[in-house]
């Protein structure tokens, strides 16, 4: 694995909520074109992980470094522009704007991107944007919603892509839908995802690598298929 | 053209929706900011002076109110952006208060007296009617350019806004300093409307004037002050007399009706967003035939 390019590596990260610690000395690597699943229960830290990548959170000890290139107190727009797109949790809908507003917020940052030209191709990916793209965002339904926040995030053609709880109230077969559109966009485009998850079967099917948080620490790193294998995971996280 | 009375109302009709919408543009960031009559206030007194002491033309008049706006309206910005709800809302108020207090121990600016003197301009209908339409236009490109995205980002989740990259601290002191700017241009209208500037005038009654009909309009769309305006200002001045005291009673009537009844006010988005659609339905509907 040595040959690919370092995109994100997070070393010995730990963040607080005043006196409470949210991430304990959480080291994290993320190699170009990859996807790496983030795992744990509610309250393990994903988002604060997340959020603390694009600076909305502030990192007490360790470093986080982007393409080389510390990001640890970086301000969020300056993180945002040098290439890392955010699919927050919830979706992060701005639902009084219609479609194309939204999609317009995507590239809010990002000089020099061609808009239309990337606005047909996520038409393509998600034809149904398309049609809906002058109704008001929050008019849309939960599978559709994601789509347009996963599109978005990747208009402005990101380096990096954060996921925060993608499968969050979506039907199963919804979910396969995303997650493939999902596979195909990094087959084609390069990008390499961050995948915060609580759905852990899914998560794991789809993704290269993944690491097991539990209450702000890595309790567990590996090949995807090997923590699919893992009593532990299993056992927590899989229901078996 | 007019009778002096309609030119009168006509003219406090336009200081009123240029107030208006100094009240909309933070409203769209997200922000309650009742520094609007402060700036006012500010915009008024700096023309009335010049007009006064220099006798300056009128739109000379108007920049320097803009200038002296921008700049008052700007340095309060800088701490308002890092409040919100609540806290904003009754920390302008306070500028109100403050202002009314520095003008009435200024002598040159005419004290508690009030300022008199101020020339007259023949042609503010017309002046007022073009100001009128340049910041109607500037607001309404404003709305639908990058920066109006931005600020309706801020305003429905100001973590998601900072997250697309929006930097919500400048953009709102952008919002802020933009409303100064109206609101002060308003100002230097109703100075050379009135030609007589109390510092009473520039009151707690006055900025619920603006609100009333900020949300009576519709705090969503910049058309709803069109409306609201000459509706809600000619109840205070056409209807008779013994009415016309009641006027304050009867604009908190309506403000509660409408916050019952629509809560958006007269003019929704969704009523925006049907006209808006049905434009560029047409017009996309025209560019397809055209290639096909």
């Amino acid at each position: 694995m040595e040959q690919t390019e370092m995109m994100l590596k997070i070393s010995d990260l730990s963040v607080y909520y005043g006196p409470i610690c949210a991430l304990k000395k959480v080291d994290l690597e993320v190699r170009k074109g990859e996807i790496v699943a983030l795992l744990g229960s509610n309250g393990a830290g994903k988002s604060t992980l997340v959020n603390t990548i694009i600076g909305l959170l502030h990192a007490k000890r360790g470093k986080i470094e982007f393409m080389g290139r510390d990001i640890t107190r970086q301000k969020t727009e300056t993180t945002i522009q040098s290439g890392i797109s955010v699919v927050p949790e919830g979706r992060g809908m701005l639902a009084n704007m219609t479609v194309m507003e939204n999609l317009q917020l995507g590239v809010y940052r990002h000089k020099g991107v061609d808009f239309n030209k990337n606005l047909e191709m996520i038409f393509e990916y998600f034809p149904i944007l398309k049609e809906r793209q002058w109704q008001a965002a929050g008019t849309l339904s939960g599978g559709e919603q994601q789509m347009l926040a996963i599109s978005r995030a990747i208009v402005g053609e990101p380096k990096l892509l954060l996921m925060d709880e993608l499968s969050l109230a979506l039907s199963p077969a919804y979910v396969d839908i995303i997650f493939k559109a999902l596979i195909k966009l990094r087959n084609e485009k390069g990008f390499t995802i961050l995948l915060a998850e609580q759905n852990a079967k899914k998560a794991l099917q789809y993704s290269d690598r993944g690491y097991v948080l539990d209450l702000g620490e890595t309790v567990l790193e590996g090949d995807a298929r090997e923590l699919m294998g893992n009593p532990y995971v299993q056992t927590a996280y899989l229901g078996a | 053209m007019f009778s002096t009375g309609t030119t009168y109302f006509l003219i406090l009709v336009i200081v009123y929706i240029l107030l208006v919408w100094g009240a909309l543009i933070p409203f769209r960031a997200g922000l309650l900011y009742n520094g609007t009559v402060y700036c006012m206030a500010i915009g008024g007194y700096v023309a009335g002076f010049l007009s006064k002491n220099f006798d300056l033309p009128f739109i000379v008049c108007v920049l320097a109110a803009i200038l002296v706006g921008l700049i008052l309206g700007f340095i309060p910005a800088l701490g308002f952006a890092r409040t919100n709800g609540i806290v904003t809302a009754i920390s302008s108020m306070a500028l109100i208060f403050i202002l009314e207090s520095v003008i009435r121990n200024l002598d040159f600016l005419g004290g508690s007296t009030g300022m008199t003197g101020i020339h007259k301009e023949n042609h503010l209908l017309l002046w007022a009617v073009i100001l009128l339409i340049i910041f109607g236009v500037f607001l309404y490109r404003l709305n639908n350019s990058r920066i109006g995205r931005a600020w309706e980002a801020i305003q429905t989740d100001p973590q998601m806004a900072q997250s697309l990259g929006v930097n919500t601290f400048w953009m709102t002191v952008a919002a802020l300093t933009l409303s100064s700017v109206f609101s002060a241009t308003a100002g230097a209208v109703y100075a050379f409307n009135m030609r007589v500037l109390y510092p009473g005038t520039f009151s707690f009654t006055f900025l619920l004037n603006i609100m009333t009909m900020l949300f009576v309009g519709g705090r969503y769309t910049q058309w709803g002050a069109i409306i609201s305006c000459p509706l809600l200002w000619s109840i205070s001045v056409f209807m008779p007399t013994s009415i016309q005291k009641l006027s304050n009673y009867i604009y908190a009537v309506i403000l509660i009706l409408i916050l019952m009844l629509r809560p958006e006010g007269i003019v929704t988005r969704r009523m925006t967003n049907k006209v808006k659609n049905f434009f560029t339905a047409k017009l996309s509907r025209r560019r397809q035939g055209a290639k096909a």
